[in-house]
């Protein structure tokens, strides 16, 4: 009878000390009560693996959770400085943004007044100045140059748009 | 912070929407001004003023009145060139007397006025003169066959476009 009697692998049995088998009929607790092989089986696997765990105690208790809390403080860390970065980039990033539509706006300004602003510095530096014309007067007589002793004559009626300049001819 | 709503626009489209209008007004004000500055049409009247006849072409009546103290009574257009400072700040001409004349663009006065240099190589004559829109200066004196020539460079009134 114990001839036919099922026959469950070390592999499985491995397993099911670890409890990664499941055994709903308890089929395999009954097989290793049965069978004194599998109860040596088990029982060196359970040796070995408390063994095992005593000799790693030391280290796998001080180093897995340090590098655990390493880790959290990394990360902790980086959140913790990236938000005011994110936070100052998005600030920079809009103060670029208005910084360059102010620097528009200014040009476009700049532009609109420029013709007027320069005609206000013109008049204002050059109070009292010969250079001062009369807005009135549509022409302008700068300078006139003759050579060879000759003269010229320029009139330049105030109610006119035209200026005559008159050159002696030689005789 | 109250943030600006315009049209219910996101920010990226408010942004681009105000670099759009920005450069559209510049191109509006530059243009307006580079038209404004860069374009000069003068209009040069070469003119035979003598005591011949009493005849004034239909051309020339309105400058005849600024002669009246040299006693001519003719005046005969001889020859009217228009330039257009837009692309060169110097133009060139042969007189009908062999004198070479030069127009010189040499800037804009705030008041708008256009300033010109005029040089008549054979008379060893210069002139600078500022020139608003519509505004012209006469030089006259040359001897040329029975009377004087009269040049009479004329800034066109008409605005640029």
């Amino acid at each position: 009878m114990n001839s036919k009697k099922k026959s469950i692998s070390d592999p499985i049995l491995h397993r099911w000390v670890d409890g990664e088998v499941e055994d709903p009929h308890g089929e395999i607790a009954k097989y290793v009560e049965e069978d004194p092989r599998a109860q040596a089986e088990i029982r060196a696997v359970r040796t070995t693996g408390e063994f095992l765990r005593s000799s790693v105690k030391d280290v796998a208790f001080d180093v897995e959770p340090l590098q655990a809390v390493h880790a959290i403080q990394e990360r902790l860390l980086k959140e913790k400085n990236r938000q005011p970065l994110e936070e100052r980039q998005s600030l920079f990033r809009k103060r670029k943004t208005w910084a360059w539509m102010g620097l528009v706006a200014a040009f476009v300004l700049g532009i609109l007044v420029a013709p007027w602003f320069g005609s206000w510095v013109s008049q204002w530096s050059s109070d009292g100045s010969e250079t001062v014309q009369p807005k009135t007067a549509s022409v302008v007589v700068e300078t006139v140059e003759v050579e060879d002793n000759r003269g010229a004559m320029v009139i330049q009626p105030e109610d006119g748009n035209t200026a005559v300049i008159w050159v002696e001819t030689n005789p | 912070m109250v943030t600006p709503q315009l049209f219910g626009l996101r920010q990226t489209h408010r942004i681009l929407f105000f670099v759009l209008l920005g450069f559209g007004v510049i191109l509006w004000s530059a243009n307006g001004l580079a038209a404004e500055l860069g374009s000069l049409v003068v209009t040069a009247r070469i003119v035979l003023a003598s005591q011949d006849s009493d005849v004034v072409d239909a051309d020339l009546k309105p400058f005849a009145k600024y002669f009246s103290q040299f006693k001519f009574s003719s005046f005969r257009l001889l020859n009217k060139i228009t330039w257009d400072f837009t692309s060169g700040s110097k133009e060139h001409l042969k007189l009908p007397n062999g004198a070479e004349l030069r127009l010189e663009l040499l800037g804009y006065d705030p008041d708008g006025r256009t300033r010109i240099r005029i040089v008549l190589g054979k008379e060893k004559f210069k002139a600078q003169v500022g020139l608003a829109r519509g505004a012209s200066v006469a030089i006259g004196g040359p001897k040329y066959q029975s009377g004087s020539l009269v040049l009479i460079f004329e800034r066109s009134s008409q605005p640029p476009k």
